[in-house]
């Protein structure tokens, strides 16, 4: 009864611990991936589209906006700029490929500098025209195609887990945008007139020279041109300031969660350490008589609370892994956050971590009883227990 | 626990003198040297007292007891509840420590000693039946009465299995000279008190005790056992083995070499 408790007690720190510790990591790890996956220092996007530009970054959903190629052009020659890159977003219909809506990104691998350098490892060759890289989450058939707009489009290349909605995506060059456009008039809403389908561009991606920052670039763009003040600029590298805010939230309401679980989790077990020498007098002070040192009773309940301490601990890691492992791809779709399972290494680090947190405080647990044994007459103590 | 002993091992402070201590110890030795041809008595107490606090006021559990039992010597005392027989057992045993006085067991001062010296002492050199129940739960009968063979390792006439056979050998033959020996395999729960008490008693005598130290050892018996239990003390005591009993039981007395009457914590012959 009495160990029975301690176990749970111990269980359920080990698995707030575990668990809380998993959540802030997977998010941690979402955000640094998503950080990774956004080479651009700004995004210039159309007037209104900054939230749009953001949530399809992280983890919103997919959308389409776009203004024309010739702003686009202009944007590209203000000062500042090294590098410029343009991509076109589309959002498709549900397709028989996935179970969201899926999110098209056209891109021009001339001057791409962000999806290209993050593709290299699975993929080293030219995206043609009509073939498609997929997302992770993207079911791509047997054949290596994807079924879209009644079409089958070629994958060439499928991508790892980022955590962010960019696992919903599939890649075009942006000579394959008008074909999609096309596809689309074809079985749906067409979903964007035919005269912008060459000429439509969502955003054009910079990376700045050296010794700008993208702020002073994204100014130097307004001044070419009074209307581009309207424009919406994303500043990938500080992106997604609403993103991190949730998510510095969320991590805060978690670290305050677990914390308050384990302050109450010790109180519990001290005292039921502290009712279990009651419990146990009589048996101490039964082998205080026949010659158990102080040194052997303390070794005695040391390796039963470190015993606890290790149960509760692997059992408390091994339900919070039923949860958080195979629901993963939930959790982020349910916290609207990009949430990437960590690295197994660091994932082992915490389990161990979470493991020997917990025999630490059962064997803490149960200092208070070996300060009662460790005193000169325990045995008096002991033996009201008679 | 209130009193005046402050030390956790070794050294007696506070209210007891050391130059008594010193003295009292010094004499012990004396006298064994002295009188080779006669064997030195196995305890001997020395003006032992303990003092404990009852709503603020101090009263002598014990008072200046002196006591010598010799090897083979089966000494008694009787007296009613509360008059300090068990704070005396006790000391004796080294659980409780004298606020003056010394108690020596086997040529040491119990009161010297370190938790591991004390302990091994209580181990190899005393048994002890306490007045309550004190089996382990967990245990089975032979284990209970294994169990002060097993804290050292095994017991000092040999190592391994064979010290292992021999230990439930001898834990065998002692249950069943008490007649408990076909519960061997039960748990303590599954015993009545009076057997609980007999398993005791094997448990005390389990490591062949020089002294035995048994607190109402037929408190919970009926005449046989009671009969039982007391003739294989006198025999143990026959054998070489010191006996210190504290009881109420009129026929126990009977038994014993020697009794004394505890009245208020002063030890008196009866």
């Amino acid at each position: 009864m009495r160990t029975g408790a301690l176990l749970a007690v111990v269980t359920i720190l080990a698995l707030a611990f575990f668990g809380g510790t998993m959540l802030t990591m997977n998010l941690n790890t979402g955000m640094t991936s998503m950080e990774r996956r956004l080479g651009a220092d700004l995004m210039v996007v159309p007037q209104n589209t900054t939230q749009k530009a953001e949530a399809l970054l992280t983890d919103g959903s997919p959308s389409t906006f776009y203004f024309t190629k010739d702003i686009a052009a202009k944007v590209e020659q203000a000062d500042g700029i090294e590098q410029a890159s343009e991509q076109t977003y589309i959002a498709s219909l549900a397709a028989a490929c996935c179970a969201e809506k899926l999110q098209i990104i056209g891109y021009d691998p001339a001057t791409d500098f962000v999806i290209e350098p993050w593709v290299a490892s699975q993929f080293d060759g030219t995206l043609e025209d009509g073939q498609m890289i997929a997302g992770a989450n993207v079911n791509v058939s047997v054949d290596g195609t994807v079924e879209l707009y009644g079409r089958t489009w070629p994958v060439v290349a499928q991508l790892a887990n980022t955590g962010t909605s960019l696992d919903n995506s599939v890649f075009i060059n942006l000579d394959t945008v008008p074909d999609m456009v096309d596809a689309s008039a074809k079985v749906a809403k067409r979903v964007m007139p035919a005269e912008y389908a060459d000429k439509a561009v969502s955003t054009v991606l910079v990376k700045v020279a050296e010794g700008y920052d993208a702020q002073t670039v994204a100014m130097n763009i307004q001044r070419l041109d009074p209307t581009f003040s309207d424009l919406g600029y994303v500043y990938p590298g500080g992106i997604t300031a609403t993103t991190k805010t949730a998510l510095n939230a969320l991590v805060t309401y978690l670290a305050v969660f677990v914390a308050a679980i384990w302050v109450m989790g010790v109180i519990v077990l001290l005292a039921v350490f502290a009712s279990s020498v009651n419990e146990r007098k009589r048996e101490f002070a039964s082998l205080r008589i026949l010659g158990a040192t102080r040194g052997m009773l303390a070794g005695i309940l040391l390796r039963e609370s470190a015993l606890i301490g290790l149960g509760g601990g692997i059992l408390g890691v091994g339900l919070a892994s039923l949860a958080i492992f195979p629901f993963s791809a939930l959790i982020g779709r349910q916290l609207q956050l990009p949430y990437l399972q960590a690295p197994w290494p660091a994932v082992l680090a915490v389990m161990g971590l979470a493991v020997i947190c917990s025999v630490a405080i059962g064997v803490i647990g149960s200092l208070s009883v070996l300060a009662r044994i460790g005193r000169p007459e325990a045995y008096l103590t002991l033996r009201e227990g008679e | 626990m209130t009193g005046s002993i402050e030390a956790m091992n070794g050294t007696v402070t506070g209210a007891m003198d050391d130059d008594t201590t010193d003295s009292v110890a010094g004499a012990i030795a004396h006298e064994s040297r002295t009188a080779a041809a006669q064997p030195a008595p196995l305890v001997e107490l020395k003006d032992l007292t303990r003092t404990f606090t009852r709503r603020g006021a101090p009263f002598d559990a014990v008072s200046h007891v002196n006591l010598a039992i010799m090897p083979g010597e089966f000494v008694a005392i009787v007296g009613r509840s509360g008059n300090g027989k068990s704070t005396l057992i006790n000391m004796v045993a080294g659980l409780v420590r004298p606020t003056s006085g010394v108690a020596v067991v086997d040529g040491r001062n119990v009161a010297g000693l370190g938790d591991r010296e004390l302990s091994l002492l209580r181990n190899r050199t005393i048994g002890f039946v306490t007045q309550s129940q004190t089996l382990l739960a967990n245990l089975t009968v032979l284990d209970n009465v294994m169990l002060p063979s097993t804290l050292y390792g095994n017991t000092p006439s040999g190592s391994g299995d064979v010290a292992s056979e021999q230990a439930e050998q001898r834990a065998r033959t002692l249950l069943e000279r008490l007649d408990v020996a076909d519960l061997a395999d039960s748990y303590p729960r599954e015993l009545s008190g009076g057997e609980m008490r007999r398993v005791s008693i094997a448990r005390a005598l389990m490591n062949t005790p020089k002294l035995l130290i048994a607190d109402e050892p037929t408190g919970d018996l009926d005449q046989t056992s009671t009969d039982l239990v007391m003739r294989l003390l006198r025999e143990r005591a026959d054998a070489g083995t010191a006996v210190l009993m504290v009881t109420h039981d009129p026929d126990a007395l009977a038994w014993a070499d020697t009794v004394y009457r505890m009245d208020a914590g002063v030890l008196s012959m009866a």
